[in-house]
């Protein structure tokens, strides 16, 4: 296997409190040393698109920021194709495009072609060569047909398109989207997202992408690297993240939520089972225990229950429970 | 490569990102056009006033040249074109900032430390033009002119140009960091407009204060433009206007390092802290 685009070795990064003299000029809420990320290791290679997951304030835009060289590390490393992101800052950007969640980052009075023409001047792109691509770029996200409107006059979804031809058009070797489908609708977020997939797999480009919509992480179903208060709470394979949390699970589906509440009480009962807990109308079991003894000691209930099945564990309950464990882990 | 090689690439690289900058300034200052309209406007209120206050001082002194009028046009014009590379840079990366625009600039392969100059081309065309509407404005209300010296003038507005950018340099430097407050810059402008001799002749000032004055570039750019633009230019007392290039020239090659060694040490600083986005 050749070696890895992009490369995080102990990467720590800790924001301190202003100085007494930095305070004089500007006031900060940070009092304490805040931890953004604490010890996080990662190998991406080409080709492969890897989701960034994490609550609020877990470390995924320091996490980017440090690689596209915005700001450094406290300690530890991280290079693309060996270039360490903090010594050889000209060079990486270069060799990564970056789609940042905001769209008033483009330059919105300015045309679809003057932004892509803009930022392919800094790029270095050669005058003979500039209009072809900012052409070629516009077609291949779809809005070739919108090249001369003002960043104003285009949807949200279309301002997205854009960030993304700005990101892909100098053709970078890394691609780090942060929550690209942040101010776009569920079907054209999905579009975007399926255009991402195509270009990364046909440019073979290693893909760092942040999302709080799950449903698009496992759409993309490559990998995953869940961060939680600055640290690494798994990296690898989406298919292998569910069979890191606690099988085989069960779900019944109750008329109404009372119902499910009194079923769940039931079965802690009977059962002594302990790790279910109830989601909308719904029973989730997470404990060893059988389909054949739930329904035994159901029977009572039976006039209330809808649907009773194992099911795999949604993306959303497989977070919650690692997040959880992690809790339990630091207490 | 050979040093040749290497420089001829450098400057080509710069050119074509100050390129980039000036188009988009361009077309930005094309969107609002009115704004266009008023501060074209705006550069008459200085000349008339002055065309009467001119009437009220008379002529009769060699410390103008034998013409006030002319001498105070060419002051307020020079104080707006050095006031654009003292205040331009660090008025364009705090709206960068607040319109969340800098941190791509910054994720862009250009050298941090080049973006001062990058953002020069367009506000500096900008007030040439204005300026010069200023001074063709003054001539049909009495202001008179050497032509033979507009070629001259050029090369000292360059040198001047450079000189205050130095200083507008380490203005942005601090407001970077601090977001709205910009003491180094307020206290110079206020110090340049007091001392530079644009209003009336830096020998009216006490001999203390005068001293202070030929610290400053603004002093020698006026002086040096009064020189070689006015008629009787030769006769206005201070440095010869080769002195005048000279002092700007000592005062760059000291300033330039000192500045944009502070200013990487901010953008350095800055990323550490994270305050390069936040305002």
């Amino acid at each position: 296997m050749s070696d890895p685009i992009i490369t995080v070795d102990h990467l720590r990064k800790v924001y301190e409190p202003y100085s007494r003299a930095m305070r004089l000029l500007l006031r900060t809420s940070v009092t304490e040393p805040v931890v953004a990320l604490d010890d996080v290791s990662l190998e991406i290679n080409a080709g492969e698109m890897w989701a960034v997951l994490g609550p609020n304030g877990a470390g995924k835009s320091t996490l980017f920021r440090i690689l596209t060289g915005l700001t450094t590390p406290t300690s530890g490393s991280a290079s693309i194709l060996g270039y360490d992101v903090t010594k050889k800052a000209l060079a990486i950007r270069r060799l990564v495009g970056f789609m940042p969640a905001e769209q008033r980052t483009l330059l919105l009075r300015h045309t679809c072609r003057e932004n892509l023409a803009f930022h392919g001047r800094l790029q270095g792109i050669s005058r003979r060569h500039l209009a072809d691509k900012v052409d070629e770029t516009l077609e291949l996200v779809g809005l070739y047909n919108a090249r001369d409107r003002v960043g104003f006059a285009l949807s949200s979804g279309m301002l997205a398109r854009l960030l993304l031809a700005r990101a892909i058009m100098h053709d970078p070797s890394v691609l780090i989207l942060d929550e690209p489908t942040g101010a776009v609708d569920p079907l054209g977020a999905y579009e975007l997202l399926q255009l991402i997939q195509r270009i990364a797999t046909e440019r073979e480009i290693a893909v760092l992408i942040s999302s709080h919509r799950l449903d698009e992480v496992e759409m993309l179903n490559d990998h995953v690297l869940l961060l939680n208060h600055g640290r690494m709470v798994y990296s690898g394979e989406l298919a292998s993240m569910s069979a890191t949390v606690r099988q085989p699970r069960i779900e019944i589906l109750f008329d109404d939520e009372d119902s499910a509440k009194r079923g769940l009480a039931h079965l802690e009962e009977q059962l002594g089972v302990t790790a279910g807990f109830v989601e909308d109308k719904s029973v989730v079991l997470t404990a060893d225990v059988s389909l054949a003894e739930v329904i035994r000691h159901m029977n009572g209930q039976v006039g209330e229950i809808r649907a009773i099945e194992h099911a795999q564990p949604k993306l959303r309950d497989v977070l919650r429970e690692m997040l959880q464990d992690q809790v339990e882990e630091t207490r | 490569m050979s040093t040749f090689a290497r420089l001829t690439r450098r400057l080509r690289r710069g050119g074509q990102i100050g390129a980039a900058f000036f188009h988009i300034g361009l077309r930005d200052s094309a969107n609002y056009p009115l704004a266009i309209v008023m501060q074209g406007l705006g550069t008459f209120v200085p000349i008339v006033t002055y065309m009467f206050v001119a009437q009220l001082v008379g002529e009769n002194t060699s410390d103008v040249a034998f013409d006030y009028y002319t001498f105070v046009v060419i002051g307020i014009a020079t104080m707006s074109i050095l006031g654009v590379t003292l205040n331009s840079f660090g008025s364009a990366m705090l709206q960068f900032i607040t319109q969340g625009q800098l941190e791509m600039f910054l994720v862009e392969p250009i050298p941090w430390r080049a973006l001062p100059f990058a953002l020069l081309p367009w506000p500096v065309v900008q007030v040439i033009a204005t300026a010069s509407a200023m001074v063709l404005l003054s001539v049909p209300l009495g202001a008179r002119y050497d032509v033979a010296g507009i070629i001259p003038a050029l090369l000292i507005i360059l040198l001047g140009l450079l000189a205050s950018l130095a200083v507008g340099i380490v203005g942005a430097s601090v407001k970077i960091l601090s977001k709205r407050s910009d003491p180094i810059l307020q206290l110079y402008t206020i110090a340049a407009s007091i001392l530079s001799g644009a209003f009336f002749p830096v020998e009216l000032l006490p001999g203390w204060l005068r001293s202070l004055s030929w610290v400053i570039p603004h002093t020698y750019v006026i002086q040096a433009l009064r020189r070689v633009l006015m008629p009787n230019g030769e006769l206005l007392p201070g440095p010869t206007t080769g002195q005048a290039l000279i002092a700007l020239l000592v005062f760059s090659a000291i300033a330039y390092p000192i500045a944009l060694t502070i200013f990487g040490r901010t953008m350095d600083y800055g990323r550490k802290i994270g305050a390069l986005s936040g305002y």
